[in-house]
């Protein structure tokens, strides 16, 4: 296997809790290969979000990164000063978040917001060539007219169209790894197949290396070769997609496929994983998901599980086999 | 852009017409008989009625009205003084440019300082400027602004002579003197604002911190400064609009502080007219400090639009 | 154990750092309101008397904040002061809330017809009146003499505080009517129209308790601007009477010793007047951050 562009280990994310620090992200382990498309999937509140900020060095105070790893392409993001993660940021991993409506700067127009993306990492750009690289991307991710879209402001823009703005934004210097966070959660869901879509394109023709995060496994079924599944700050299984979605070893995982919304089964009641996971910092000292876990046994609630390669997966449950 | 522009124009005189009516309604029916008060109580009522009939004062109230509206709009002409025979517009002319320059001093000053320290004290939460930001802001809304004035006429410019006491320095007699006796009365009037205007800017900074918007801006890996562009261009909104209106409120407390001060200004003019019983000039000056705080309020809303493309351009 | 112990001390610390300011807000409301009742049993002094002997002494035992031009205890003067001082600021929100309610809810009611617009729309023709200034200017052309209606007197300060009033309507009017109006079209209002309560009592059942968080905070900011706008208009002698006690006009007085060395008379009414502004503003900061978390009321008075 090559060298991988985006190596996490061990991250964790902590948060002030009731006097003490209480992690959210608690020793998060994957690695993206150079072109490939890694899903990192998981219910609300298990640590995807979270962890995809701290590679971007995103996490908001009070939140702290508390340990850890992060690699890209060689280089310690963690060890990164300020200056050196703002150059790079945009630059080389570009990232597009979760709610269109409130991600794009309603005061600016959508050209200008494309420009100062551009201009602060190549300042030597003129006026003239700034706007044209910025229709230039408009087009790219299939916005019509984009010289005459470069004037209006987001609002003028649908929710879909808002996506393309970002993901534009987020691929306009070029660069080698796109984190999506969510892209789609707040869309409609025939355009969440066009957005999706998109990316994939622009997966071939710009040979762009993908971090897609989701709750959504058909789409990411659609777009990764491999997922990254998690729970309560960890990750319980991993493995290629096909491998996911044909055997998944996790019973978490297996509960997960349970709840994709099928087209044609209209009428039926879609099942959800009953209870919640655990709150941060009031993780059980067993492993995390034995409460909800059909399968539970008794040590499941004594000791967490270690990750351990089983047929091509990887997996962190006593009891997968 | 052009219909809200109109349709605020139009408002603003409307309300300018029918506060006016007010006013004037106001001041006719409670100021009993000006031929009274100017021609004294031994007039005979021969003198009364030929004193009426010369100011127009036996007309309908409402035609009197229309008559002062009219010159008004039509050439600038606020009457004559009932007392002095002095056109009004004079006294205007004399007063205005005092109040205008104490007013637009304050203001500047207010934003000068405002700005800078709203700004900092946001990106600093919790540090010695955030701090004194704070405890500006509490009192200076708090502090009724004739008492610092006062406080300001005892110490500095009393007790240690740094400044004029009070008085206006005209330009004609040398720019330092000039200007330093603009000092103190433009501090006093600005200080609340001051404290209104830094609150604002650093609660509409910190507001705006948090969305969104800005964490994309930071993903797209866009520079410090121009952060704070982004930032401002959203959190200022209401703080320009705020601040256009504290200009019109400015010209209400300047009428203490030129009193204070003893300013030759239009408010000092309000006040001598009200001692000596002259409504056309009462009624003049109320007007025009009602003109300029609905063309602040109409110039807020304007810039209000401007700043905010979801209310102006957009349909 | 200690880790809850730790949580307590925690929330202690919170509550006090997210809202000591407000409690210290209340806390200075609460003694100036005693002030104002208590004044007669309070006041060492008669505020009025001429006593030309002690006219002008520094602060010492016998004065502690010294005394005037007339011989009076400022230290008296001040919290007789008080009382002039919250009965007109008070009195005047009585009369902005009680009319503002009113009208707001009665927009609020007819919301989408006419008479909400033209209500409103007059609202926004008062909010565009310079307070002030009318204040002053419709006083000065009255007169400061107290004015005689049929069996009541009203003196000068009761002009002002329904003037002041009057022009805190149309804040008071908008803020309820922003609220009512979202409650209007909320479920229970539906419901309750369903089970046929009356409109009235709907209004003023269903819909006025909800308004009365935001209506609260406003009034509280309200009650300390109308304490500098009656501390000003007596400063320049439109407002209190003499011999009356009022802070503004003791201020007035202090205007004439600016030269002189007697500092305590225009010291001790001023740090009065802001101390009690301090505390109506503090306590209607902390008041909106527990009842008005959404911010309807903004802006300044």
């Amino acid at each position: 296997m090559t060298a991988p562009l985006l190596d996490v280990r061990g991250l964790r994310v902590a948060f002030p809790m009731g006097g003490g620090w209480g992690e959210a992200v608690r020793g998060v382990d994957f690695a993206v290969a150079p072109g490939e498309a890694v899903g990192l999937v998981g219910e609300s509140g298990s640590g995807k979000s979270l962890s995809a900020l701290a590679i971007m060095r995103l996490i908001a105070a009070p939140g702290r990164i508390a340990g850890g790893i992060i690699r890209f392409d060689g280089q310690d993001l963690l060890a990164l000063p300020e200056s050196g993660m703002r150059r790079l940021r945009g630059r080389h991993i570009g990232m597009v978040f979760q709610d269109p409506s409130t991600s794009l700067n309603p005061a600016f127009s959508v050209g200008q917001q494309l420009v100062d993306t551009i201009r602060a990492h190549r300042p030597e750009l003129g006026r003239k060539a700034l706007r044209d690289r910025a229709a230039e991307v408009l087009s790219l991710v299939g916005i019509t007219e984009p010289q005459r879209r470069l004037t209006a402001y987001p609002h003028q823009f649908s929710g879909g169209m808002r996506q393309r703005v970002l993901i534009a934004m987020a691929i306009a210097c070029e660069p080698r790894l796109l984190i999506a966070d969510e892209p789609t959660t707040a869309l409609d869901v025939t355009v969440q197949a066009r957005v999706v879509e998109l990316l994939n394109r622009l997966r071939q023709q710009l040979g762009l290396t993908v971090l897609f995060i989701s709750h959504n496994l058909d789409l990411v079924a659609e777009l990764c070769d491999r997922v990254v599944v998690m729970y309560a700050g960890q990750v319980v299984e991993e493995a290629a997609t096909v491998d996911l979605f044909t055997h998944p070893r996790h019973p978490y995982t297996r509960l997960l496929q349970r709840c994709i919304p099928r087209l044609g089964l209209a009428g039926h009641r879609l099942p959800a994983i009953e209870g919640a996971p655990p709150p941060a910092g009031r993780v059980p000292p067993g492993c995390a998901f034995a409460e909800r876990c059909p399968d539970a046994v008794q040590r499941c609630a004594l000791a967490p599980p270690a990750r351990r390669a089983l047929d091509g997966h990887d997996v962190a449950c006593w009891e997968a086999a | 852009m052009l219909r809200l522009l109109l349709d605020r124009l139009v408002f603003s005189v409307l309300t300018l017409l029918a506060v006016g009516l007010c006013l004037f309604v106001l001041t006719r029916s409670i100021a009993g008989t000006p031929a009274r008060i100017v021609l004294g109580n031994e007039a005979t009522a021969d003198q009364i009625a030929a004193f009426d009939a010369e100011h127009g004062l036996d007309q309908p109230v409402f035609t009197q009205y229309l008559r002062w509206v009219g010159s008004i709009a039509g050439h600038l002409d606020f009457g004559r003084s009932l007392l002095t025979g002095k056109p009004v517009t004079e006294t205007l002319a004399e007063s205005m440019p005092i109040t205008l320059q104490i007013v637009g001093f304050a203001f500047l000053f207010a934003v000068a300082v405002a700005l800078p320290l709203g700004i900092v004290s946001a990106c600093y939460p919790g540090s010695l400027a955030d701090h004194v930001t704070r405890i500006v802001s509490v009192l200076g809304v708090s502090m009724p602004g004739f008492w610092l004035g006062l406080m300001l006429i005892r110490f500095p410019a009393v007790e240690f002579g740094w400044f004029p006491p009070g008085g206006y320095v005209p330009v004609s007699e040398g720019w330092g003197p000039h200007l330093q006796s603009l000092v103190l009365p433009s501090f006093t009037l600005g200080i609340y604002y001051i404290a209104i205007l830094s609150r604002m800017t650093r609660s509409g900074l910190l507001e705006v911190r948090g969305l969104d918007y800005i964490r994309t801006a930071r993903a797209m890996g866009i520079g410090r400064g121009r952060m704070l562009v982004y930032a401002l261009k959203n959190a200022l909104v209401p703080v320009v609009s705020v601040a256009a209106m504290a200009f019109g409120y400015m010209f209400g407390w300047a009428l203490i502080v030129e009193y204070l001060f003893n300013l030759p200004g239009m408010s000092n003019g309000l006040l001598t007219a009200i001692t000596s019983r002259d409504y056309t000039l009462v009624q003049a000056i109320v007007l025009v400090f009602t003109m300029l705080f609905i063309l602040s309020n109409l110039v807020a809303d304007l810039i209000n639009a401007m700043l905010n493309p979801r209310l102006g351009v957009a349909r | 154990m200690s880790g809850i112990a730790l949580l307590r001390r925690g929330r202690l610390w919170r509550l006090l750092r997210d809202q000591g300011s407000s409690l210290i807000g209340g806390l200075i409301v609460a003694i100036v309101l005693l002030t104002a009742l208590l004044a007669p049993w309070i006041a060492p002094r008669d505020p009025v008397e001429i006593d030309i002997v002690n006219a002008l002494l520094p602060p010492d035992a016998e004065f502690p904040l010294g005394t005037d031009q007339g011989g009076r205890d400022v230290l008296s003067r001040i919290i007789w002061g008080t009382r002039v001082s919250l009965t007109v600021s008070l009195l005047a929100v009585v009369i902005g809330v009680t009319l503002g309610t009113l009208l707001g809810l009665f927009a609020a009611y007819h919301r989408g017809s006419w008479i909400e617009q033209v209500l409103m729309r007059l609202m926004d023709m008062i909010a565009s009146i310079p307070l002030l200034i009318w204040a002053i200017a419709l006083v000065g052309i009255i007169g400061v003499q107290p004015v005689t209606l049929g069996p009541l007197t009203f003196d000068n300060e009761h002009k002002l505080l329904v003037l002041i009033g009057l022009l805190y309507v149309p804040s008071l009017t908008r803020v309820t009517h922003a609220v009512a109006q979202a409650e209007m079209s909320a479920d229970y209002v539906r419901a309750r129209q369903v089970e046929g309560a009356s409109p009235i009592a709907i209004v003023l059942g269903d819909v006025l308790p909800n308004c009365l968080s935001p209506i609260m905070v406003q009034a509280t900011l309200l009650i300390a601007a109308g304490i500098v706008v009656e501390a000003s208009v007596s400063f320049i002698g439109l407002g209190v009477q003499p011999p009356r006690p009022s802070w503004g006009s003791m201020l007035a007085d202090a205007r004439n010793y600016v030269f002189s060395p007697e500092w305590w008379l225009p010291v001790f009414p001023g740090i009065a007047i802001s101390l009690t502004v301090i505390g109506f503003n503090l306590l209607g900061d902390g008041l909106r951050d527990v009842l008005d978390p959404r911010r309807v009321t903004r802006g300044l008075a």
